[in-house]
């Protein structure tokens, strides 16, 4: 790993983190959520100091090349963030549901008892 | 006789619209000449024409919601209107007036007999009764559903996308509050049956397709088959609640 590439993991995991806390600071970006990505942003900030635990964990992944290690780490972290993300969506999708179905029926029930009054 | 079956009960009728101003008057219309029907419930995907107005002014209950959620939106929507006000009977027949209500009591006999939770209205039992003349394309599709439901859930059934059902009170239940009902008429059927409810076909004279001219080439009815097969499969994955 070269220099300049670890400078630049650096640079990147300390950018993340920056903007994470800014995005939770802001209300962007809920509490729960945002711990997920703080974590993330450290362990990865944590590899691109200590190039040793990188070398190591490239070396029992039988993987050339101490960047391509964090590089399968990230791209799988981010599957798995996907399809958490997936499911979020989902959920959200039928709460959303739910919701405007019941206004559905509220916005009937008013309309009903508007014709009765004025009647 | 079927008041004496019906008694009190209270039935609805059910029709999901979206910019169908052409078609929804007469079947409104004649659905009012049904007396054992209680009420008219029109569910509408916001129309952007006059459907709206015209089934409020023939005196139907009108609920608009976003078209985004699709015909299972609309149908849970109208199984929650029906559970909320306590209807015993739910039957929905198609907007583009190619079902016919004066047949809508063969579909409720049996349900009031108790032979049946759903009693779906079939152009394909026992032959074709319709002048409906599907594209190739089209007639394999619906062979095709039709053989790979049959399979699923161990029963013959015929016609797969017939929009024109009548259910009970337990199926008003079941499907108002289902959590994950990616609704379309095929994965229903297969739904129901995973909850152990009786479904029974019943032969029904439509009309022809007077509504829009479907355009249902070879590719897009592969496409469909496809899709539906996947859904299928899923559906059959998942958790019965």
């Amino acid at each position: 790993m070269t220099v300049r590439i670890q400078f630049f993991f650096i640079l990147f995991s300390v950018l993340l983190l920056a903007g994470i806390l800014e995005l939770t600071r802001r209300k962007k970006i809920r509490i729960k959520y945002s711990l997920f990505w703080i974590f993330v942003s450290v362990i990865f900030l944590t590899f691109s100091l200590y190039r040793k635990f990188l070398f190591k964990l490239a070396d029992i992944m039988g993987v050339y090349g101490a960047e391509n290690a964090l590089f399968i780490i990230a791209i799988l972290c981010i599957l798995l963030l996907l399809v958490t993300v997936s499911v979020i969506v989902s959920r959200i999708f039928f709460e959303n549901k739910k919701l405007t179905l019941k206004l559905g029926l509220l916005d009937w029930k008013v309309k009903q008892l508007e014709k009765k009054i004025k009647e | 006789m079927i008041k004496e079956l019906l008694q009190n009960k209270k039935l609805l009728a059910v029709i999901l619209t979206y910019n169908g101003e052409k078609h929804i008057q007469q079947v409104i219309n004649d659905l009012k000449k049904e007396p054992y029907i209680s009420d008219i419930l029109v569910v509408d995907g916001e129309s952007k024409d006059q459907t709206i107005s015209i089934a409020e002014e023939l005196g139907a209950w009108v609920i608009v919601i976003p078209s985004r959620l699709g015909i299972g939106g609309a149908m849970e929507m109208a199984f929650l209107f029906a559970k909320t006000n306590g209807y015993d009977y739910l039957v929905r027949i198609d907007a583009d007036g190619q079902h016919i209500p004066q047949y809508i009591v063969d579909l409720l006999v049996p349900v009031l007999k108790n032979q049946a939770d759903i009693v779906i209205g079939s152009r394909f039992k026992n032959g074709w009764k319709s002048s409906y003349k599907p594209s190739l394309a089209r007639f394999f599709a619906i062979r095709f559903f039709s053989l790979f439901i049959s399979r699923l859930i161990h029963q013959k059934i015929y016609d797969t996308t017939s929009g024109m059902f009548a259910v009970n009170c337990k199926i008003i239940d079941y499907l108002s509050n289902i959590e994950n009902s990616e609704y379309s008429e095929v994965v229903a059927y297969l739904v129901l049956k995973k909850a152990h409810f009786k479904i029974l076909e019943v032969p029904v004279p439509m009309n022809e397709r007077i509504g829009s001219q479907s355009s249902f080439t070879v590719v897009k009815s592969f496409y469909y088959v496809s899709l539906g097969v996947l859904a299928l499969m899923l559906t059959k994955m998942t958790k019965n609640q």
